[in-house]
């Protein structure tokens, strides 16, 4: 069983602690309450009616809540102390406790004994005798007192303990037995008062561990048989002794000397008479306290403000930078670029129609009817391929000067295509040729090997003989060329045949084929760039896109009725996105810097955040997060991000959402920041927050995580929050400014 | 009692060029299916599958990195940590087994292992449903193993589950067997290593009729 249901359901813990504690025979019936936590009892004097509760098994739980059980500590027992019950000549006697419970509240109680053996022996008092012991019993909390009077002739003379409350009421007086059992009742008082209260004076530990009341000093008026204390109970504020006064031990000897008689209500003895203690306690303390709340207050401004310097430096250093602050208009009310808009772009040319083509494409995307046709249309002049004025396809009959260039420009770029093709055809060819010989080479020595023992070394690579032996008649650049060449075909074969076949585009050998020509012209135009695993990834939609339904017309005119004019505009548009995206390729510096920036904006984008939130949803990357991600000083931690800036995100979405997120970065790139990318990076973590918090990821559950998400991602959703996040630092920014 | 145990982890790292089947070698073992649409590897990627080695239970978890040597650099982020290396190739190009020095290298000096002369590496030659295209013999193979302190090796065929079990149990093993020697990290393994002879491994499981 827990400990809360322990504290949620204490009645039954509590019947076995009682039961167990009991030594009566009796076994108790369980009440609904049967211990009330705090009595309806405060301080009882005679003559009061406070009394009110039923009288039967309260009582006995009542008595029984005397022992020591979980919920009160038992510090101080003693059984036949006297109080003076009014009218009555002898004083009664009863038991006299004091109680700790688990609030560190301390309660004294005293309970006349005749309760104490009802309790036990239920049939033995009559209702209107136990009605007269309840209205005798005292219970004080402790702390709503003030001051303990101890009166004590000798250690030979009975002592009397009076109690008075902050209201100046004074309790009757408890008689102890002669002896040191008021010594014993403060000593277990004092413990039971730390650490929030203190008795003042304390009591006196001179000799070993033995407390000793303090010593009085010269009395002047009552008599000198007489010892009288008056002790002060002391609030302690943390754990400084209070320099209250003089430490005086012995308070001035009492006017009123202890009567066990009808004295009770002692009224200059009313700590209101000494106010002006009482006061400078008061106000001292509240000084201790708002100086404490002066400290943490400004601790936190403090500390709060470092952070945002911390971040400025971090926005100043590296994020200032990545986004242009010059406000495009459009944003919520931009409608996405349609075949009606685009054929007023195309037919109009104005570069205002261009900043509202972009604005368009950034905001909304590239939709229509027909967002394929549209998007082969309009990508060139997105990418920047050709310029705004420049007619891709223009009407038929319109033979303008400005024109027939254009037409020249793409038919040079066509045959440019078609040349490089049959350049390396030939060397395709050769490469064949000897990959050919190499296998038989390979199998003839498979088949034939001899047992040669000795010389494994030599065996094993023997073939690395044979490109030395050629360069000996040939050291020339060509033979340098055919290798590297070889190289890259094999490789460009092997992610050819492997790339997006689950797309029904590529389950066509032809379109296949077609994205291997363009891919081998690209790597044969840029030999020494060479290919690098994952730019099939980053050609394959553009192929797809520029795929060519119906051939435009001024290709027609040329009689060209291959895939070609296709693939020709594909390489352009691939050569201008890789001329970036290469950046972020293996042993370059742009795969650092995002890292690197991603992490900056991780770090900063709750400052920003923050001071945009008037503007957004407040999405906070908490410093748990960044914690996660920033574990180290260098950016491997973030890897999990590696092939998304390396592919623009191609991997983690699919076709439909990779294009609406390319033209977006197209768009971006021409009119806020050229990072964008950065940012949609960035809406992605935001995105997962709360998974990536709750589940705790490390380094491989990132990276696991992520590559289970490629492309289920929603991009909608994902580049709006990329759009607000590049907001959010534009705005910041200009702040800077 | 094996309930008490820790559980333990091993990590194990696949390297070898593009297109020799890592990815697929990972999936057949894991997943018990092979499909011919896997993408080039970019970044790296994992799998983890529980093993029953002897009375234990282990969860190893396999590694795919890219296979062009140009990602090598990101290497040294992934294979920190590892078990054991397994080194594959494919038996159709000579060229990719001509490059497993460089993968080995490349390797020990990114994880830096405190013992690299005693680091478990696990040879698989791929693709030997393919025996008409074969270009290296598993003899070439075994001597090349021998040379690198008697590495086990094993021919297999992810298209047709050739061997592949039994290649990664022998990898798990390997494995465990590093990690119960380190006392440090596993104090409470069940030890006296089950160090299997490497030998004996390759001899038993690597029976190709050529």
């Amino acid at each position: 069983m827990g400990l809360e249901e322990q504290l949620g359901q204490p009645a039954p813990i509590t019947d076995e602690l009682v039961d167990r504690t009991s030594s009566s025979s009796t076994r108790m019936p369980v009440s609904p309450n049967p211990t009330p936590a705090r009595p309806p009892l405060s301080i009882v004097r005679q003559g009061s009616s406070i009394v009110s509760v039923d009288r039967g098994s309260v009582s006995r739980d009542y008595v029984y809540s005397l022992h020591h059980n979980f919920r009160t500590n038992l510090l101080y027992g003693k059984n036949n102390v006297c109080v003076a019950a009014p009218g009555e000549e002898t004083p009664i006697k009863g038991y006299l406790s004091l109680h700790k419970n688990h609030d560190g509240e301390i309660s004294l109680k005293w309970t006349p004994n005749q309760l104490m053996h009802a309790s036990s022996q239920p049939c033995s008092a009559n209702g209107k005798d136990v009605e007269q012991n309840w209205k005798q019993a005292i219970q004080i909390q402790m702390q709503d007192i003030i001051y303990i009077h101890l009166h004590q002739k000798d250690e030979n003379y009975p002592s009397t303990l009076t109690f008075v409350n902050c209201e100046g009421v004074q309790s009757a007086p408890l008689q102890l037995p002669a002896g040191q059992h008021s010594l014993v009742f403060l000593t277990a008082l004092e413990t039971g008062l730390a650490p929030s209260l203190r008795l003042d004076p304390p009591l006196w530990a001179g000799h070993g561990k033995e407390k000793a009341l303090p010593r009085l000093r010269k009395r002047s008026t009552a008599s000198p048989s007489m010892m009288d204390y008056v002790f002060r109970l002391v609030r302690i504020a943390g754990n400084d002794p209070i320099p209250f006064d003089d430490i005086e031990p012995p308070s001035p000897p009492l006017e009123t000397p202890p009567n066990t008689a009808n004295n009770c209500i002692s009224l200059p003895n009313s700590p209101y008479i000494m106010d002006t203690n009482v006061d400078s306690l008061i106000n001292m303390q509240m000084g201790k306290a708002c100086e404490s709340m002066r400290h943490q207050i400004l601790a936190r401004a403090f500390y709060g403000w470092l952070t945002y310097c911390r971040h400025l430096k971090t926005i100043r250093k590296h994020l200032l930078y990545l986004v242009e602050t010059n406000v495009v208009q459009g944003e919520e009310d931009a409608q996405p670029v349609d075949e009606e808009f685009w054929k007023k772009c195309r037919a109009e040319k104005t570069p205002e129609l261009e900043q509202e083509f972009l604005s368009r494409v950034y905001w909304k995307g590239i939709e229509g009817s027909n967002p394929k046709e549209l998007r082969r249309q309009a990508w060139p002049y997105l990418i920047g391929l050709f310029k705004w004025d420049e007619n891709q396809e223009p009407k038929t009959g319109e033979f303008t000067k400005k024109y027939r260039y254009n037409l020249v420009f793409k038919y040079i770029f066509l045959i440019n295509f078609r040349r490089e093709v049959d350049d390396w055809r030939v060397l395709e060819a050769e490469v064949r040729k000897r990959d050919e010989e190499a296998f038989i080479a390979a199998r003839a020595k498979k088949f034939s090997s001899p047992v040669r023992e000795c010389s494994i070394a030599s065996d094993v690579f023997e073939e690395d003989s044979r490109p030395e032996e050629l360069n000996k008649d040939e050291p020339c650049s060509s033979e340098i060329l055919l290798t590297t060449f070889t190289t890259n075909l094999h490789r460009i074969d092997k992610d050819v045949e492997r790339c997006d076949r689950n797309l029904f585009f590529f389950s066509n050998k032809e379109n296949l084929e077609s994205l291997r020509r363009v891919m081998i012209t690209y790597v044969r135009r840029n030999l020494d760039e060479g290919y690098v695993q994952g730019m099939c990834d980053l050609l394959a939609p553009l192929l797809v896109i520029f795929e060519d339904g119906n051939c435009p017309i001024y290709f027609v005119n040329c009689l060209i009725i291959d895939n070609y004019p296709s693939e020709a505009l594909t390489i352009e548009c691939f050569s201008i996105l890789m001329s970036r995206l290469r950046e972020n390729f293996p042993q370059r510096t742009g795969m650092d810097e995002c890292l690197s920036n991603l992490r900056s904006l991780i770090q900063v984008i709750r400052t920003i955040m923050l001071i945009n939130y008037q503007l957004f949803i407040l999405q906070v990357i908490d410093p748990q997060v960044f914690s996660l991600l920033s574990a180290s000083t260098d950016c491997t931690h973030l890897y999990f991000s590696y092939r998304w800036f390396l592919l623009d995100f191609k991997r983690e979405l699919s076709y439909d959402c990779t294009y609406k997120v390319w033209e977006t970065i197209w768009a971006a790139n021409r009119t806020f920041t050229p990072h964008f990318a950065l940012f949609f990076a960035l809406a992605i973590i935001t995105n997962y927050r709360d998974v990536i918090i709750g589940s705790q990821m490390d380094f491989t559950d990132m990276i696991k995580f992520f590559n289970e998400m490629a492309e289920r991602h929603d991009c909608t959703r994902l580049l709006q929050a990329a759009r607000l996040h590049i907001k959010a630092l534009q705005n910041f920014v200009q702040q800077l400014r | 009692m094996s309930s008490v145990r820790r559980k333990a982890l091993l990590k194990v790292i696949i390297l070898g060029d593009s297109g020799v089947g890592k990815t697929s070698l990972m999936n057949v073992y894991v997943n018990k299916k092979f499909s011919n649409q896997y993408k080039a590897t970019i970044g790296a990627d994992f799998l983890t599958k529980e093993v029953h080695i002897d009375d234990r239970t282990v969860t190893l978890q396999i590694w795919d990195t890219a296979g062009q040597e140009r990602f090598q650099s990101l290497g040294v982020a992934f294979y920190r940590g590892a078990d054991c290396c397994v080194l594959a190739f494919d038996v159709t190009n000579p060229i990719s087994f001509k490059s497993l020095d460089s993968w080995r290298d490349e390797f020990l000096i990114q994880a830096s292992p405190r013992d690299p002369e005693h680091f478990p590496f696990v040879l698989l030659g791929n693709k030997v449903d393919l025996e008409q295209n074969r270009a290296v013999s598993a003899k070439r193979a075994q001597s090349w193993c021998q040379t690198k302190n008697n590495i086990p090796y094993y021919e297999v065929s992810a298209k047709e589950a050739l061997n592949v079990e039994a290649a990664f149990q022998a990898i798990a093993r390997d494995a465990l067997a590093r990690e119960s020697q380190d006392t440090s990290d596993f104090s409470d393994f069940a030890p006296p290593s089950v160090r299997l002879t490497s030998n004996a491994q390759s001899s038993g499981s690597s029976g190709c009729s050529c």
